[in-house]
């Protein structure tokens, strides 16, 4: 007899469950977009979405291709290729928290920028600390930006460092001896100073890289080109400043900057908002390998000399 | 089938004759399934209860469901082998694949949580602490459960049964030391 009160109990219990389901969904019980104080509250959901992108930390191009959870240059490209593709993403937010980067990895993120504007798309930059020298680069090549006003961001301008560990190596007693088949074979090497010659190819390199910087600026932002000169010594400036020399559109925070999408996207209601990583994988992310930082490592590896859009 | 559902019902109404069954015929198959059910239940209601922190996809639920039972059945493999080990003790003998059947079954409740997060969901102004609440009963009703089928698969008494739970905390403190020694020498990692 108690068996069976307890198998009628668990079968009403399901079937009232059932019915609730039922109700969820032929009710079309609105889930709030996320952030919202409580699940009760309805607001009217759009198909319309928008991608969220965070480029944080240095831009590069990973050594090591086909990296999982890689946020590399080339994963980001990835990304915003995939986007253009799909006709339910109205946006996207790139939410830059950068201190720049290798040139060819800023300019390959801003290359796929722009693809993503021509496609129909619209861009917006969010900046968060800091967005300054590749990460404004990037930001350059969006439609609108949006910075604190405390970001720092500017720095534009081109920095190649070459380390040179030559005395070191004299007082600890070691040689390097070089056998090169050209001149310039070995520019850049740390074990001995760099030669007149040499010195002038890197600046020649350095303001190759500048003019490309300054012509995304004025491409981007279709600024007048003696304005971004003149702004482009490598000044930072905080958002405040920076909207006031036309090099950001708003201040705000990234709540400001997606409100502006929607804006400019001309979304409707509630957008869906995707980010790029599930939770799950931001924590299988942190199993990644690391790699060293010791500065001797930076001046000895295999990067004898970096050419960056990077804040110092 | 109609066997294991009989049994699982026989959990939720009459635990001995339950056990009692299990001791007679293996089950651990239908042990397993019967757990494998019973954390899907559990994660289905979570992902309803805690929808606005954000939808889950198939693909993360799928790795949070295989996450949690591979979880589930570790620590209930760790607790059958403890758990036969201590009893052994006090000379007390038994099948341990029945105990470890028993453990599974014991998460019969959790199959309510199912409808249950449903008729919160809807009917409840505030389903997640109410949810949070029914977990905390429906788990306390699981190591009762489990408790009973120790008691009773190892012939033990109260005092027994009751030591050899409190002697399951030495993992949690085990494993706290680990973890907390691997976090020393990973920092220490990070600064060499």
């Amino acid at each position: 007899m108690k068996k069976e009160i307890v198998v009628y109990s668990i079968l009403a219990l399901f079937v009232l469950g059932l019915i609730s389901t039922l109700t969820i969904v032929i009710g079309k019980k609105a889930v709030s977009a996320p952030g919202a104080a409580s699940g009760l509250k309805s607001r009217p959901l759009s198909r319309d979405t928008i991608a969220v992108i965070n480029i944080a930390g240095p831009i590069s191009l990973s050594q090591r291709p086909s990296r999982f959870f890689s946020n590399d240059a080339e994963a980001i490209s990835h990304k915003l290729r995939n986007y253009s593709t799909r006709s339910e993403i109205k946006g996207v937010l790139l939410r830059i928290n950068s201190p720049g980067g290798s040139v060819a990895a800023s300019q390959e993120i801003y290359s796929e920028v722009m693809h993503l504007r021509a496609s129909g798309k619209t861009v917006v930059a969010s900046m968060g600390d800091l967005a300054a020298s590749g990460g404004y680069y990037v930001a350059s090549a969006c439609d609108k930006i949006v910075a604190n006003p405390g970001t720092l961001t500017g720095s534009i301008g081109v920095i190649l460092e070459v380390g040179n560990v030559q005395e070191l190596f004299r007082k600890i007693g070691v040689k390097v001896e070089t056998i090169k088949s050209g001149s310039h074979k070995d520019s850049g090497s740390p074990f001995r100073e760099l030669t007149t010659k040499e010195r002038e190819m890197f600046q020649n390199l350095v303001n190759e890289a500048y003019d490309q910087f300054v012509n995304a600026i004025v491409e981007g932002r279709n600024m007048d080109k003696d304005k971004v000169v003149e702004l482009a010594d490598g000044s930072i400036y905080t958002g405040s400043q920076a909207l006031n020399e036309g090099l950001v559109d708003a201040l705000g925070n990234d709540l400001a900057a997606i409100e502006l999408l929607k804006k400019l996207a001309k979304i409707e209601g509630e957008p869906r908002i995707i980010g790029e990583y599930e939770p799950w994988e931001q924590i299988i992310s942190i199993f990644g390998t690391s790699q060293s930082a010791s500065p001797l490592d930076q001046l000895m590896g295999k990067k004898k000399f970096r050419l960056e859009y990077s804040m110092e | 089938m109609i066997k294991t559902l009989e049994l699982l019902t026989d959990f939720i109404a009459s635990p001995k004759s339950a056990v009692e069954e299990l001791k007679k015929n293996h089950y651990s198959f239908a042990g397993f399934i019967s757990l494998l059910f019973a954390i899907l239940s559990q994660n289905t209601a979570g992902q309803l209860m805690f929808i606005n922190s954000g939808k889950q996809t198939i693909g993360i639920f799928t790795v949070n469901f295989l996450f949690a039972l591979l979880l589930f059945l570790v620590l209930i493999f760790i607790f059958a082998a403890w758990t036969n080990f201590i009893a052994g003790f006090w000379g007390a003998q038994a099948n341990v694949k029945t105990f470890l059947s028993a453990t599974m079954f014991s998460f019969a409740p959790l199959f309510l949580l199912l409808p249950l997060g449903s008729i919160f969901f809807v009917w409840i102004p505030a389903p997640a602490a109410v949810y949070v609440l029914t977990i905390l009963i429906i788990y306390a009703w699981v190591t009762w459960l489990i408790y009973n089928s120790m008691k009773s698969i190892y012939s033990l008494n109260s005092g027994q049964a009751l030591l050899i739970f409190a002697s399951t905390l030495v993992f949690p403190v085990v494993f706290f030391i680990m973890f907390i020694l691997g976090t020393v020498m990973l920092i220490a990692g990070l600064f060499s």
